[in-house]
């Protein structure tokens, strides 16, 4: 708990900003455990006579083209747009952190060399390199998270690079080494809790990038595969419907846009607790 | 001349950058399973005919050949034959940037000017209640996914109220500028929700600066001090701003064009991809990383043209 | 007697009848909107329908299959004769025939043509490899020589890779005359914007009089199905295909415009890869064809816009009208798997081209139908440009696709679709049954006719009993155009012939 600083109990109490976006993951986390089983509807089952349904008593969301009630999919596909939305922010962010902290520790060529790689990858835009690479592979989920992996970790070992080359000179640092710690130590229990912070934060905003990629990708075929309900897959679905069955593809998308906002809230209350200002 | 040399050192300095990006822009495709000549031959295609296209295409020759031939290409300005129409991709790529230059110029145009005047507002009435609104606001643009909000534009604008066309290109000016409005709403609106933040932190560390304080103290008017310094310093930033997130504007096109059917690059990336044509997929990725390096630099031209005491040692 | 107030008059009214006269007179440019571009306009390095459709406006061939897709009609060739054995085919072509910048149309073109139809650049070599001698007897005639009999021949000379191209034009160019084709069809293109529209206007040196009605013709590509069918609604378009299944109703009720419906030489089936366990087993494979209840599919999908498929065939010429489709019969399906050893059923995938939205529709349904007999199918997303080569590589265990003809006679499918071995092993699924590969040795070498027509039918026959395939569909292509647009349809090779069209 001391790493959270002092007063962190007194700090949260007083934000709002954390409050609502705590509420608002509460909230998402529940639909997606428990949401399936409230709704009786079975969110894969074929019903061609209550096809195209408006939004109504029996399905508040309607139901799409081949009569699946569309409440039912979006609660459905929660947690699988969430997994995989965990994973392609998780695994860049420890590989991006651990480089960065090796890089700005390090120095020297090491840490030449890679600024030289990201100055490199940072000319192509993400999402042109996801697609690229994803598009090669083929649609799966595994290749999904080996291109988030291999692309999303420069913003991540960027940020903490510039932490740790502050860092190292601080005081702590040049305490432990004059004890006789080895690098790794030093590196790992004292520098790395110090400078995760403003990773832990960007990651806030890199989960909204990444649901918004993700559905993308899901919206051209490239991403998780039918019948496995997924938001962007749904959208797509719906899109040939859209004059005469709107509700296939706003649905969805509404989600989408209750995860940015938790998220993105959920951010500013994370950095006002973790970095107070003044 | 401080300038010119300022230019070409900016140059130099992006030569590795290049060479590194044709690097990536090769690799990537080459870890491919299938096999593209088999692939083109559709449905009619035997191994005699694949293996005839094989050796057209050069695909069977070692990696570091098939690199070597890439780069030389590139340096001669081509970047091979496209597999699906036998053009040169060069000339592939000619034709669609015009559509994509248009979409991210009319983007960044909505961007700015939903930008600017929305970032003053929220930074002059910082905490109050306009601030708070424009937060919301574009909290929740910022969470759309672009190809959703141009969906849904469509349906208002376009389905339920016919004011916009549904997709395409149009024809002439007049015609494209009337098929852009709805595409480059949606890269703008998107855009401007990452920038106002920017743009109102900015402009607030500006108003609470030195020569801000003097500006009042001489007597100023309040609506000088702010037109006048307040602005032109923002507009700095804005170039700067909107500089960092051209790669976010130009990698959304790709969505944004293939919802919108706008014959642009994005949307030849899409479709490139999906018939495994494997030289534009190559072309289109260096392309894009060019483009953004190309912005960034006329950004940072613009930056040290506007003010020459910015020039970097 | 006449002022000269009244001559004037006249004269003035005169000029002005003349003018309206004239207007009407010329026929106005038919605006047409389309899913994809053309990739190319060379007709030996083609393989996709946009393309070909394209082709097929811009070149002639010998000859071309009849409106109705039974038989073949002279094109450029105004007649031809065939010798007794089958091995010598000569062609008279027409005295006007010729090409769009004025040049006529020589036995020399003709052979130069088939000749790179036919040779090592060419996709399609294979078709026209047959003819083994060219000889040219005067401008106007052309003898070919075949060292054995090949029914097909004269089928596969009314393909687009048999386009009649200006053989000294293509020679001195090279590839950049496919930038700016001359051909001797009713159109010739002078515009093209890539991905976004053709512009084409008719061409004036056309040989059948009176023809192309149309003064000229835009292309506009529309990749969004939704957007084709607002702009043919708002009359900004006059004609468009490919609309989706659930929106010809709506269409229909529009008083502006009229929908066609096409019953096109297309089969929608399931491949199943019989070198994979259990597919091995024909009981299998007719389980599975009696567990799919096909009618759902064509009612609710297809919106009754096709029917039920009893064969891997599409309805083409010799098709077997008295072999019955498998019924639905869930009892049937699970007393064979268990007889197969599968009382349970067994899991398996299935690939699917995701792009496409019928297909996916299709997909749902099959996995839902199948789960009631204990299949389970794991469906797998594949780009529709990477299919082909997946399944010919054997990476597949059931696989949603289709087979179109662009021929009439249907020895180019079936060669494709039930022979192995051949160029695809029985499109890809490696089922070999001696007696097809038999009959179709034979009916190459069979003259036309009932004999010929037999062949096909047991063919067809064999081909649904040992069920290599889960027969499923035979779809409609669709269309729509505005009413005061006429003489609009299309083929049953898919492409839209528009030398009849005219716009009141």
């Amino acid at each position: 708990m001391s790493a959270l600083g002092a007063n962190w109990w007194k700090r949260g109490a007083g934000n709002r900003n954390l409050q609502v976006g705590l509420a608002m993951l509460a909230v998402l986390l529940l639909a997606g455990a428990i949401g399936p089983w409230l709704v009786r509807w079975d969110p894969i089952e074929i019903d061609f006579a209550v096809a195209l349904q408006r939004p109504g008593a029996a399905h508040p969301f309607g139901t799409d083209e081949l009569g699946r009630d569309v409440l039912a999919r979006v609660l459905a596909a929660t947690f699988v747009d969430l997994k995989v939305v965990a994973v392609c922010v998780v695994l860049p962010f420890f590989i991006g952190s651990l480089i960065g902290l090796a890089s700005g520790y390090y120095g020297g060529w090491f840490d030449l060399a890679l600024m030289r790689l990201v100055d490199i990858l940072l000319a192509f835009p993400h999402y042109v390199l996801v697609i690229a690479i994803v598009g090669s592979l083929g649609p799966g989920i595994a290749n999904l998270y080996l291109a988030f992996a291999l692309v999303v970790w420069i913003s991540f070992a960027r940020i903490v690079r510039a932490e740790v080359l502050v860092a190292r000179r601080a005081e702590y640092a040049q305490a432990a080494r004059l004890l006789g710690y080895g690098h790794a130590r030093v590196m790992l229990r004292h520098i790395l809790p110090n400078v995760i912070t403003p990773a832990i934060i960007f990651m806030m905003s890199d989960v909204v990038l990444t649901i918004l990629a993700v559905t993308s990708l899901g919206f051209l075929g490239l991403g998780i595969q039918p019948p496995t309900p997924e938001w962007g897959l749904m959208i797509a679905e719906g899109r040939t419907f859209l004059q005469d069955a709107w509700w296939i593809s706003v649905f969805p998308g509404l989600a989408i846009v209750y995860v940015g906002i938790t998220f993105t809230v959920l951010g500013e209350g994370l950095d006002d607790f973790l970095r107070p200002k003044g | 001349m401080k300038f010119v040399w300022f230019l070409l050192g900016r140059l130099l300095q992006l030569v590795p950058v290049l060479i590194g990006i044709t690097a990536v822009a090769f690799l990537l495709l080459r870890v491919m399973p299938g096999d593209p000549a088999t692939l083109m031959l559709g449905a009619r295609g035997n191994a005699e005919d694949i293996a005839a296209l094989t050796r057209q295409l050069g695909l069977d020759r070692p990696l570091l050949q098939q690199y070597v031939g890439f780069l030389g290409d590139v340096a001669t300005g081509s970047f091979g034959l496209s597999i699906a129409s036998r053009r040169a991709v060069g000339a592939e790529l000619l034709d669609r940037l015009g559509p994509t230059l248009a979409l991210v110029g009319l983007s960044t145009l909505i961007a700015v000017a939903l930008t600017v005047p929305l970032a003053l507002l929220s930074a002059v009435r910082r905490g109050r209640w306009a601030d708070h609104a424009i937060k919301l606001v574009f909290i929740a643009a910022m969470s759309m996914p672009a190809f959703w909000l141009g969906l849904l534009l469509v349906l208002l604008l376009s389905i339920a109220v016919p004011v916009f066309p549904v997709s395409g290109y149009g024809d002439g000016f007049l015609g494209h500028l009337h098929h852009l409005v709805l595409p480059s709403l949606v890269i703008g609106l998107g855009t401007a929700a990452l920038t106002i933040r920017a743009l109102r932190s900015s402009i607030i560390g500006v108003l609470g600066a030195d020569y801000i304080d003097t500006a009042r103290a001489k007597g100023l008017p309040e609506r000088s001090v702010l037109w006048r310094h307040v602005l032109r310093n923002s507009l700095m930033s804005s170039i700067s701003i909107l500089a960092v997130h051209t790669s976010w504007v130009i990698g959304g096109t790709v969505v944004v064009e293939t919802v919108f059917g706008i014959p642009g690059l994005g949307h030849l990336l899409v479709s490139s991809i999906a018939a495994r044509d494997y030289p534009v997929v190559q072309g289109l990725t260096v392309t894009f990383a060019l483009l953004v390096v190309a912005i960034n630099l006329l950004a940072d031209v613009a930056y040290v043209a506007v003010d020459p005491r910015l020039t970097l040692s | 007697m006449f002022s000269r107030a009244t001559v004037l008059l006249s004269g003035v009214l005169a000029i002005v009848l003349a003018l309206c006269g004239a207007q009407a007179a010329t026929a106005a440019t038919l605006r047409l909107g389309v899913a994809a571009d053309a990739l190319s306009t060379d007709p030996i390095a083609s393989s996709d329908n946009p393309s070909i459709w394209t082709q097929l406006l811009l070149y002639d061939q010998l000859v071309r299959p009849s409106r109705d897709g039974t038989r073949l009609e002279p094109g450029i060739a105004e007649s031809w004769r065939v010798s007794a054995d089958g091995k010598e085919y000569e062609f008279k072509l027409r005295a006007n025939a010729k090409f769009s910048n004025g040049e006529p149309v020589t036995a020399q073109d003709v052979e130069y043509s088939l000749r790179r139809a036919a040779g090592e650049k060419s996709q399609w070599g294979r078709f026209f490899r047959p003819i083994t001698e060219y000889r040219v007897v005067d401008a106007r005639t052309i003898v070919m020589r075949l060292d054995t009999p090949f029914t097909p021949m004269l089928n596969n000379l009314a393909m687009f890779s048999a386009s009649i191209l200006p053989a000294k034009l293509v020679e001195s160019q090279g590839p950049a005359f496919f930038d700016k084709p001359v051909g001797s069809g009713p159109f010739v293109l002078t515009q093209w914007a890539r991905g976004q529209k053709q512009t084409l206007v008719k061409n004036p040196h056309y040989w059948e009089a009176g023809k192309p009605r149309l003064d000229g013709l835009t292309v506009e590509i529309l990749p969004e199905d939704n957007s084709r069918v607002l702009k043919l609604k708002a009359g900004e378009l006059d004609a468009i295909i490919g609309i989706p299944f659930n929106q010809v109703d709506g269409l229909k009720g529009d008083p502006n415009v009229a929908v066609g419906v096409v019953n096109a030489f297309r089969t929608d089936l399931v491949q199943l890869n019989t070198t994979k366990k259990p597919f091995d087993d024909v009981r299998v494979r007719q389980a599975l064809n009696y567990a799919v209840d096909k009618g759902p599919i064509v009612q609710n999908i297809l919106r009754g816009n096709g029917s039920i498929a009893n064969s891997p065939l599409p309805l083409m010429a010799h098709h077997n009208a008295d072999l019955k489709p498998y019924p639905y019969d869930v009892d049937k399906a699970k007393a064979l798997l268990a007889a197969a050893g599968y009382p349970n059923g067994f899991k398996t995938s299935m690939l699917v081209a995701g792009g496409d939205a019928t297909a996916r529709q299709v997909a749902a349904v099959l996995q839902s139908s199948l789960k009631r007999v204990g299949v389970e199918v794991e469906l797998q997303n594949i780009e529709s440009s990477s299919q082909f080569g997946t399944t010919k590589a054997g990476n597949f265990e059931m696989s949603l696709s289709r087979a179109s003809s662009d021929t009439i006679d249907p020895d180019q499918l079936i060669g494709f679709l039930v022979v192995n071995p051949e160029r695809a092993n029985a499109y890809h699924t490696q089922w070999k049954d001696d007696r097809i590969n038999e009959l179709y040795a034979l009916e190459r070498r069979t003259l036309e006719g009932e004999e010929r027509g037999r062949m096909f039918k047991e063919i067809e026959q064999r081909a649904h009993e040992g069920a290599p395939f889960i027969f499923l569909y035979r779809q409609s292509l669709t269309f729509a155009h505005r009413k005061n647009v006429s003489g609009f349809t299309l083929m049953r090779t898919s492409n839209y012939d528009l030398r009849d069209v005219d716009i009141r």
